[in-house]
């Protein structure tokens, strides 16, 4: 179990070991990984669904409750099988797309990244764990975005995406934390035994904080603008990531969260508004596109924000609707993403108005394009269809605004159908004198091959249903708190559903043919940029950027005296305030009577600060600063500190001797000429000594005893076998800080080197 | 700065130093003294001799490159702690030979933690010095 979980990463890691091998024989590996997976989480299909849910648990932070829990139940096993399962097809398929590509071991690098963290969310029963998949699958999706980093688009796009769905991780971050203050763990199978949380009074953070994750990553309005910009990926990402899996990532928390969520109009009504909202915005922004990928993309968020109304209405028709729907989704967007990709790597291009006939070149991808569109558009026997029949059931027998919804849902249905017609089918059908079409030929088997069993498998869980029809009883049974026995079956008659779902594929139908007419409606695009979010994405963006420079030019101007002013200048301000409040005269008085040798060391000191000051030349500063150094380290000599006496004259020598080094490469030595800046300085050095004076002073009646000085001069002999104190801190008591400081010392030399080396060594050559 | 009496001083002076930040570092437990203070005390005695002889010469009398030195300070500086690895103790915990030895007092990992200290503050003192030093030219 936590191999399977595991086994991806590794394989990540050996990526380059398999191409080191040779390519031939990496490209047999890469889709073996996610075929093993596979059929490992096929073994637990019967076990699942009988009840058996598998939980396993090592201990990491027990003091924090997080470990590395896993708990797979029917949720979990259908996305597992779903990530690993197109999994296989999308890794089989990159080995024919990726072919040749310059960078193709790093591709699959990042691709197994994907997958070990996916199926790490969708496994994970600690929400710690579970966050840390979720970030990662932001991470590796910002990188498969950015794959082509030498678009400018790409890198956009990819930043956009990460920038997006890593402020939704975030904010479910928050929202995991508050379900540890209301539960007091963070072990979802023991969380589920709480019930319903709308008790709680972080109730209405939590579902927020849950609704802002899920939104983000699953697109929903008005975040949906990162997804279609994501289109900038290979196509086996896009397929894999952007429709399959990755962006679902927000349906399955929102599906997982439901049983201790849902039921509250916080929840249901904004996942219904949202939703909804997303669904037929994003099919209405779908039908200008002439991009096949783009077309593709406003309609998987289209289908997202259905999924999301779904889970929204909460009823048990509403949540079987949900999960068929999402099956079916899966199967038939993912062939249809590797199909665009197919026709983009094998034609050049992705304009569908360019794209005709090429179905007598490329017949097998023709096929799975076919299967795929018929799934989308929802016509018998494919899921599709029974997706699309469980959805209209669920919304004509929701009560409330029945005609309204049904409207709605007729309306971004019907622009599916045309998005099937106009990505699957199009490109395929009529005559091939069309240029695009004229040197193509077949892709090979293995970017067909994958397209076209995940449309065998979306035909026979059409018409066989009872493989189906247990796993969706066992998914509805974690996600939903009221028994329902769960019947799906391919035909229900000639119902209300059964002649809507025939109007929507005539609307659908009608549509594309009056494609032309809807390419030349023109939107009002001034008034549309302040609606657009990306619009407020852009312009925030920007804003940060400003504020940062304007801070770095502030406070990081590249002068060190500035640095210098500011460090001590902040210190003033915040520890001079309780200094002033908790000062008292009888701190003064409880001075110790002034020795003669400490007036001798003050004076000398004065002296050599006033010379420093006054020094016309850089060397004489250098000399005058060295002599308080000198003198301070005279003063520890006084006091019994012999340790602190010798570092201080060794470090006050190599400082003079360093100072000697550089000190005719500097510039001309400046005084600070302007009498406004001489006070400024004056001014901020004096109090600083003043306030370092009155600290000093303060210590002193310092009333709580440390215990940590007793404990040392206490044990130092008896454990650390040494009679000097300071020594046996640095080498025994705390030697784990000083091996941090070593270390960072040495790391520092590595910066010296780098600054100030590598030019001295191209002299010597 | 290249004159004939700083020279012969740094050549006369260089092992008394050497010397003296030898002892300061192995009796560091129970007197005053210890690996930081000593590996300043070696560098300084290296910066002077630049300063008399020059960095060419310098880098010939050290053999050993700073960035060896950093290096192998830190080495030693982790090796103390692979006793406490091996035994399962609290990492860092001290081990100790029963044997007194003059001036050192007892041995054990704590001295060759400070030894790995020692090696460390040498190397990068010099490596600066010299680096600042091989700029002038």
């Amino acid at each position: 179990m936590f191999l399977i979980i595991l086994i991806s990463f590794i394989a990540s890691a050996s990526v380059p070991l398999f191409y080191r091998i040779g390519p031939k024989f990496a490209r047999i590996v890469m889709p073996a990984v996610p075929m093993i997976i596979f059929l490992y989480f096929s073994s637990l299909y019967s076990g699942v669904i009988s009840g058996d849910n598998i939980r396993l648990s090592i201990p990491w932070f027990t003091a924090l409750d997080v470990n590395f829990s896993f708990y797979i139940d029917g949720l979990g096993l259908l996305f597992s099988l779903l990530i690993s399962g197109i999994g296989f097809v999308v890794f089989l398929f990159a080995t024919g797309y990726m072919k040749g590509d310059s960078l193709e071991p790093r591709f699959f690098i990042y691709l197994y990244i994907f997958m070990g963290a996916m199926i790490g969310v969708v496994t994970a029963d600690n929400l710690i764990v579970l966050f840390l998949f979720w970030e990662l699958t932001s991470i590796s999706s910002y990188l498969l975005i950015g794959y082509y980093n030498h678009q400018e688009k790409s890198r956009y796009a990819a930043l956009q995406a990460l920038l997006v769905t890593g402020t939704g991780g975030i904010s479910l971050l928050a929202a995991f934390i508050l379900i540890y203050f209301a539960t007091g763990s963070f072990e979802f199978s023991y969380i589920k035994d709480f019930g319903l949380l709308s008790e709680n009074v972080y109730y209405p953070y939590i579902a927020i904080l849950i609704i802002l994750g899920a939104f983000t990553k699953s697109a929903q309005f008005p975040f949906h603008f990162w997804l279609p910009n994501a289109m900038a990926a290979p196509g086996p990402v896009s397929a894999y990531l952007h429709s399959a899996t990755m962006v679902k990532a927000g349906v399955f928390i929102l599906a997982k969260f439901n049983p201790l969520l849902g039921g509250e109009p916080i929840w249901n009504t904004t996942l219904l508004t949202v939703g909804l909202t997303t669904a037929v915005i994003s099919i209405f922004l779908a039908l200008k596109q002439t991009d096949i990928k783009k077309l593709l993309a406003y309609s998987t968020v289209s289908a997202l924000g259905t999924m999301v109304f779904l889970n929204g209405i909460g009823s048990e028709k509403a949540l079987l609707a949900m999960v068929v729907y999402l099956i079916a989704h899966a199967l038939y967007k993912a062939t249809l993403f590797l199909v665009a990709g197919t026709i983009d790597h094998e034609t050049g291009t992705r304009n569908v108005n360019r794209l005709y006939g090429l179905g007598r070149h490329m017949p097998y991808t023709a096929a799975a394009a076919l299967i795929a569109s018929f799934s989308q558009i929802g016509i018998i026997p494919m899921l599709g269809f029974t997706g699309k029949e469980s959805l209209l059931a669920a919304i004509l027998t929701f009560e409330g605004y029945t005609f309204l919804l049904t409207v709605l849902v007729f309306f971004s249905s019907a622009g599916m159908v045309y998005v099937a017609i106009n990505s699957g089918l199009k490109p395929f059908w009529g005559k091939t004198a069309g240029n695009a079409a004229l040197q193509v030929h077949e892709a090979p088997y293995t970017m067909w091959a994958g397209p076209i069993l995940l449309g065998l498998i979306s035909i026979f869980l059409g018409i066989y249903p009872p493989l189906l029809n247990n796993l969706v009883q066992a998914v509805y049974n974690g996600i939903s708190k009221d028994d329902f026995g769960i019947d799906i079956y391919l035909w229900h008659g000639f119902n209300a559903e059964f002649i809507i779902g025939t109007l929507i594929i005539l609307a659908g139908i009608s549509l594309y043919f009056f494609r032309e007419r809807i390419y030349s409606v023109s939107l009002p695009f001034g008034v549309i940029k302040y609606i657009k979010p990306s619009f407020y994405y852009d312009s925030g963006l920007q804003a940060i950027i400003s504020f940062s420079k304007l801070q770095t030019r502030l406070l990081q101007n590249g002068y060190l005296r500035y640095y210098i002013l500011l460090i001590i200048s902040t210190v003033l301000l915040l520890a001079g305030y309780p200094v002033i409040q908790n000062f008292e005269i009888a701190h003064i008085n409880s001075a110790t009577p002034v020795t003669f040798v400490e007036v001798i060391l003050a004076l000398l000191l004065s002296i050599s600060v006033l010379a420093t000051i006054r020094a016309k030349s850089r060397l004489a500063a250098v000399v005058s600063i060295g002599v308080v150094g000198y003198s301070l380290s005279l003063l520890f000599v006084v006091y019994g500190a012999p340790d602190l006496a010798m570092t201080q004259f060794a470090v006050e020598t190599l400082t003079v001797v360093l100072f000697v080094l550089i000190i005719y490469r500097l510039p001309k030595f400046l005084p600070a000429s302007r009498i406004s800046r001489r006070l400024r300085d004056g001014l901020v050095a004096g109090m600083a000594g003043v306030m370092m004076t009155a600290i000093t002073l303060m210590i002193l009646f310092y009333e709580r005893e440390s215990e940590l000085k007793n404990y040392f001069l206490e044990k130092s002999l008896s454990e650390g076998k040494g009679k000097n104190v300071v020594n046996v801190i640095l080498v025994d008591f705390r030697a784990l800080d000083t091996i941090g400081e070593i270390t960072v010392l040495a790391i520092a030399a590595i910066g010296v080197f780098a600054l100030i080396g590598l030019k001295s060594r191209e002299k010597k050559i | 700065m290249n004159t004939t009496v700083l020279k012969s001083a740094a050549r006369f002076l260089i092992p008394i130093f050497m010397v003296l930040s030898f002892f300061l570092l192995i009796r560091g437990h129970n007197e005053p003294g210890g690996g930081f203070i000593g590996g300043l005390v070696a560098s300084s005695a290296l910066a002077l001799y630049l300063i008399a002889a020059g960095l060419e010469e310098s880098q010939k009398l050290m053999r050993i490159r700073p960035i060896v030195l950093i290096t192998a300070g830190l080495l030693v500086a982790f090796l103390s702690t692979v006793p406490s690895i091996i035994t399962g103790l609290p990492f860092m915990t001290a081990f100790w030979i029963n044997t007194e030895i003059p001036v050192a007092g007892k041995v054990g990992t704590p001295l060759l933690f400070d030894l790995g200290v020692y090696l460390l503050v040498i190397g990068i003192t010099t490596k600066i010095i010299f680096n600042l030093a091989g700029q002038e030219k």
